[in-house]
């Protein structure tokens, strides 16, 4: 990754620079669960694409997307249209999810390669990990037999965290419909 | 008014047999190369198997484009009843993912009718059943598309009648996004979004591609497979020499975007290539949308925030925006705004106080 410094991962929820518990709880499940569903899919198919080139190339685009949707839930923006993601993100950079700039997220991404002969997408597997490793908690793996139950489980404890903090629990009824 | 008449063997420029018999070839090869097979899938699905009249293998398998970590996804439809709130389950056998959700015969109806009454309707009512439709039917946009490309385990395709009225509704839906697409990568252009503008642009050309093989019977819901299967297309010698133009079209510009990623001070100037292109699809693909009534205003404006902006509040948020700021009245208008009234529209369609409206 072309970054010339580490990614920041989370670098508010690592400060500790919190919100109101109501919409912080809700940006919190909702930004664990699509890591845990929706990001773990875009890596099993990212690995699965090395013969490839062109759907690689259109996986390199929806992570960006996925990114800029994830980094609007945290900082707990008003959603837009899923086709503005990547756009915003590349224009204005992440804040959430990394500290980086649009430059350096189309780097991390590897937007613009399609069959050079570089299809190795290295730099978004490495990105991942750090997101895995820097994420508070250990996040559900839905796509391993064992990972059903702890999905379950983790909606049960969001569903108490949301019942403690009086926040709306039916956003969480929806992430399974999305599933 | 859009129109699906015309038989399934216009549409894919070849007999429904051969096409059908290819796919099922494409199904078997596929679940092969996983490992399993007809027979094995049905036998891990054999208590969904006993009470379905149908198991549909689908998405990427029976579309010849699985790869090693491709799930094996499967759709039961059934003559009985079927929980409303949906939730499919999972299967593992060594390293392969199983999925297999359940639809009622009745639900499946329901949402064919739905299918075939948008695919008849006025532009703008096609659009808003697309845009509701999950909240209106219960076999989901993403489901109707598998079920209709699905190949049952017995070796046939029984739902692929449905085709035509598919085809027509995807590309309209897909010919929408696109239109949106090249509107916000002219404003961003505009307003000065270097980077932006070339996410917008990829969206528009993705869903171009996607609208000129929908055109063509070839309907797929995952955004990921467009640009391999749109080069697919063109590799088998299925794009008819009528779009050949355009298609070379797309893919330079495609380059030329992707290029412009690779490179942060490269700065494109994508006006001149996006208008005649989108045009140019449009035309050929046969579709009429009022250019001149564009931008439809949904959100109120609240009141001045500081001279020369305004507090707008739109349907997903709220935003400033220029109190002098003009509207284009056409697409191809909106690449000769001034800056700041194309920073206002922009920011105004991502807040929802402006709409993108496709009408006749």
């Amino acid at each position: 990754m072309e970054t010339g410094r580490a990614v920041r991962y989370f670098p508010r929820l690592r400060a500790g620079l919190g919100r109101a518990p109501g919409a912080e709880v809700q940006a919190l499940c909702v930004a664990a669960f699509k890591l845990a569903v929706d990001g773990r899919a875009f890596i099993e198919d990212i690995e699965g694409a090395a013969e490839q080139p062109e759907l690689l190339a259109v996986l390199r685009w929806r992570f960006a997307d996925f990114l800029g949707e994830l980094d609007l839930i945290l900082r707990g923006t008003a959603p837009v249209d899923d086709w503005h993601h990547a756009a915003l993100a590349l224009e204005y950079g992440l804040s959430e999810v990394a500290d980086l700039d649009g430059p350096t997220l189309a780097s991390c991404c590897g937007l613009g390669d399609i069959g050079q002969g570089g299809e190795s997408a290295s730099s978004i597997l490495a990105f991942w990990d750090g997101l895995l490793a820097s994420f508070p908690g250990q996040l559900p793996d839905p796509l391993k037999p064992s990972g059903q139950g702890e999905l379950l489980r983790a909606l049960r404890n969001w569903n108490k965290l949301c019942v403690a903090t009086q926040t709306p629990a039916d956003f969480l009824q929806s992430l399974l419909q999305e599933v | 008014m859009p129109n699906v008449a015309g038989s399934l063997h216009d549409l894919i420029g070849q007999s429904e047999t051969a096409f059908a018999k290819r796919r099922v070839e494409q199904t078997v090869a596929a679940l092969e190369r996983c490992g399993t097979s007809m027979a094995s899938v049905r036998s891990l699905f054999a208590d969904e198997a006993s009470e379905a009249r149908h198991l549909l293998v689908t998405s990427s398998v029976s579309q010849g484009l699985a790869n090693v970590n491709s799930d094996i996804d499967v759709i039961g439809i059934t003559d009985n009843p079927t929980p409303a709130v949906k939730m499919a389950v999972q299967k593992f056998v060594g390293r392969t993912h199983y999925e297999i959700i359940m639809f009622s015969l009745d639900e499946w109806h329901t949402s064919l009718a739905g299918l075939e009454r948008a695919a008849e309707s006025p532009l703008s009512e096609m659009l808003e059943a697309a845009r509701t439709w999950n909240k209106t039917y219960p076999v989901s946009l993403k489901y109707l598309e598998r079920v209709v490309n699905g190949v049952d385990l017995g070796g046939t395709m029984p739902y692929l009648d449905a085709l035509p009225a598919l085809s027509v509704f995807w590309k309209f839906r897909s010919f929408e996004v696109a239109r949106k697409s090249v509107l916000c990568a002219l404003l961003a252009e505009r307003t000065g979004e270097t980077r932006g503008r070339l996410g917008y642009a990829i969206n528009a050309l993705l869903d171009m591609m996607n609208a000129i093989l929908s055109h063509h019977g070839r309907v797929f819901s995952n955004r990921k497979w467009y640009l391999l299967r749109w080069r697919s297309f063109a590799r088998a010698g299925d794009c008819p020499p009528a779009f050949a133009t355009v298609a070379g079209a797309i893919d330079t510009l495609f380059d030329m975007v992707s290029a412009a990623c690779r490179d942060p001070r490269m700065c494109l100037d994508l006006g001149p290539f996006l208008v005649p292109l989108y045009q140019s699809v449009r035309d050929g693909l046969g579709i009429r949308v009022c250019e001149e009534s564009l931008i439809q205003t949904v959100g109120t404006r609240e009141g001045a925030f500081l001279p020369g902006f305004d507090y707008h509040r739109g349907g997903s948020g709220g935003a400033l925006l220029a109190a002098n700021g003009t509207v284009p009245a056409s697409l191809a208008d909106s690449a000769s705004l001034d800056p700041e009234s194309a920073g206002s529209l922009l920011r105004g369609i991502r807040a929802g106080v402006y709409r993108i409206v496709s009408t006749e």
